[in-house]
């Protein structure tokens, strides 16, 4: 719907109704509110705040001079961050929902692994990383192990959580009109499984972030937690904030972009729930 | 798998003779729903509970039998049983002289029999158009194409035209409730079981749809097994008014409704309707209050 409605609202409309909204400014508010706390906390003295770099020195340190914005450095570390998370997801994904949708139509196998799986989620990817780095091969691979993990249990859990809140009634209905297993579990389970799908990637995406920075602080050569590593290493508390400031944007962005693709994949949902 | 569905493909090929609203009543010869001391007990906890025993009914071909009886009953284990979503523990179910239920049998539900819920189970992922094709596509009986034409066409002879895109949430409730009949109908079921499908509705949706479903069934006369706990809505929609008693369920009473068709809102005023309403009223008052007491019972 909305894909159609873009292309025939022109630009300033669609400025004007989707950008502006309140929900929008709102978040604005919001934003601007911590960073003028951040401001002005050191030169009033707040306590606690007041040796939390001014919003102004962390701007300074993308844009001066020789600022994060013009080194290849700074861009280089996106580049490396965002390809280990691209993989590690898309891996997360393709293997998690499968195995989601199976643990959640079927008791068997569901008892069988689902035990397992239960012990290896609560292990803090710090935990995993020497183990990986003994196994896997080279530290790259380790690192995307790690982050792969973090989707890959959000989006298990979930996956399972979704098959059994798809109501029984509409597999029931289904039998009734002439469906075979195989349409049950495509035509049903999935579609009905979709908006959890949804929500376990989009948590996935977000876990990603956090493994990554604690893979690259410990074994990466670069990469924006790398960078934040770095320059805590040489007391470079603005340039801290900034490498946070990245991760955090970077974070921010990639969940919105998840979410929003299962919108697209869910439009049934718009209007069921009346948002 | 072949065998099973070439039996399959034979029995769809004579039940397409009877796609909806080809305008002539078929006071048919199929759809003849037979229930042989249907039994069914549920064990859970070591506890066992008879739900139904010892239940027989026959629907005759085009009849339209309503189920009345307090909560509790048994009305919708009898149903899955019929539909195929649950087993017996005693007792034997025949459609058209076809075994479809019997203990130890295994659960076949198909599109013979379909049924349409409580609670409503329109795909909410499928718009209307898809939802009312589904049937007709899955059972591979006419292309996508043929299959929308024909869902468009009888959507518009019935008044429901211009929701063809929308999808489930879009659409009014009782709406909803119309379309996931025709869903069932349209892919010409020898029987249509209906559990409660209005139940959701407030009182003045409930007695529109009742005059729509009637207009429906007028239309092709299938076999349908209703099950409510609204005798009005019995009364009014019924040839025969089954009233089952409480728990263990077993057919108690079976009121005749000899009210002409077709049938419309006034005939709820008149002596006759409410001679029966109290007739109805009678038998299953009394099941009430042994569910009740027992309830009580249970919670003491």
């Amino acid at each position: 719907m909305s894909a159609v409605g873009l292309t025939v609202r022109s630009l300033t409309e669609f400025f004007r109704s989707t950008i502006l909204t309140g929900a929008n400014l709102r978040g604005l508010t919001g934003v601007a509110v911590l960073l003028a706390v951040m401001e002005v906390a050191g030169p009033l003295g707040i306590p606690l705040l007041e040796k939390v770099p001014r919003f102004s020195a962390v701007v300074d340190r993308f844009i001066e001079p020789e600022g994060l914005l013009w080194r290849e450095k700074y861009w280089m570390s996106w580049s490396v961050s965002l390809m280990r998370i691209g993989a590690a997801f898309v891996a997360g994904v393709l293997v998690g929902v499968p195995t989601g949708l199976l643990w959640g139509s079927s008791r068997r196998l569901k008892a069988l692994g689902f035990p397992v799986f239960e012990m290896f989620r609560p292990i803090s990817p710090l935990a995993y990383l020497p183990v990986a780095i003994i196994l896997l091969p080279g530290i790259e691979v380790s690192i995307i192990a790690i982050i792969f993990l973090g989707t890959f249990f959000a989006v298990v859990i979930n996956a399972i959580n979704g098959v059994f809140q798809v109501d029984l009634s509409y597999q029931r209905a289904a039998l009734s009109l002439g469906a075979s297993r195989r349409d049950i579990f495509f035509r049903i389970i999935l579609p009905g499984t979709l908006p959890s799908i949804t929500t376990g990637a989009t948590i996935g995406m977000g876990i990603s972030w956090i493994e990554l920075v604690a893979a690259e602080m410990i074994a990466g050569r670069a990469g924006l937690g790398y960078l934040t590593w770095e320059s805590y290493l040489v007391g470079d508390i603005p340039q801290v904030m900034a490498g946070m400031a990245s991760m955090g944007l970077g974070g921010a962005v990639s969940c919105a972009v998840i979410w929003h693709t299962g919108r697209l994949l869910t439009p049934w949902l718009e209007d069921y729930r009346g948002r | 798998m072949e065998a099973k569905s070439r039996r399959n493909a034979v029995k769809l090929a004579e039940s397409d003779a009877g796609i909806v609203g080809r305008g002539q009543p078929r006071n048919g010869q199929c759809g003849h729903l037979r229930i042989e001391n249907a039994g069914k007990i549920y064990r859970s906890r070591g506890a066992a509970v008879t739900a139904i025993d010892g239940c027989s009914l026959q629907v005759p071909p085009g009849g339209l039998y309503v189920v009345v009886g307090p909560s509790g009953c048994g009305k919708t284990t009898l149903l899955n049983a019929i539909a195929g979503f649950d087993t017996l523990t005693a007792g034997e179910i025949f459609l058209d002289e076809e075994l479809i239920a019997a203990p130890g049998r295994a659960l076949r539900p198909g599109p013979d029999r379909i049924v349409v819920f409580q609670q409503g189970a329109l795909f909410p992922w499928k718009t209307v158009l898809d939802n009312v094709t589904c049937g007709l596509v899955a059972q591979g009986r006419v292309p996508r194409r043929e299959a929308e034409a024909r869902a468009v066409s009888l959507m518009g002879r019935v008044g429901l035209q211009g929701i063809e895109r929308q999808y489930p949430g879009e659409i009014s409730s009782g709406m909803r409730r119309r379309v996931e009949i025709i869903r069932a109908l349209i892919t010409a079921p020898k029987v249509l079981l209906l559990d409660e499908p209005f139940r959701a509705l407030d009182a003045l949706t409930k007695s529109v749809m009742h005059e729509y479903l009637l207009e429906l069934y007028d239309m092709e006369r299938k076999t349908v097994f209703f099950i409510t706990h609204d005798l009005e809505e019995a009364i009014f929609l019924g040839d025969q008014v089954v009233v089952m008693s409480t728990r263990p369920g077993r057919v108690k009473k079976v009121i005749t409704i000899d009210l002409p068709r077709p049938r419309n809102h006034r005939m709820l005023a008149t002596e006759r309707f409410l001679a029966l309403k109290r007739e109805a009223i009678e038998a299953v008052h009394e099941e009430a209050l042994k569910a009740f007491e027992a309830g009580e019972r249970e919670l003491a």
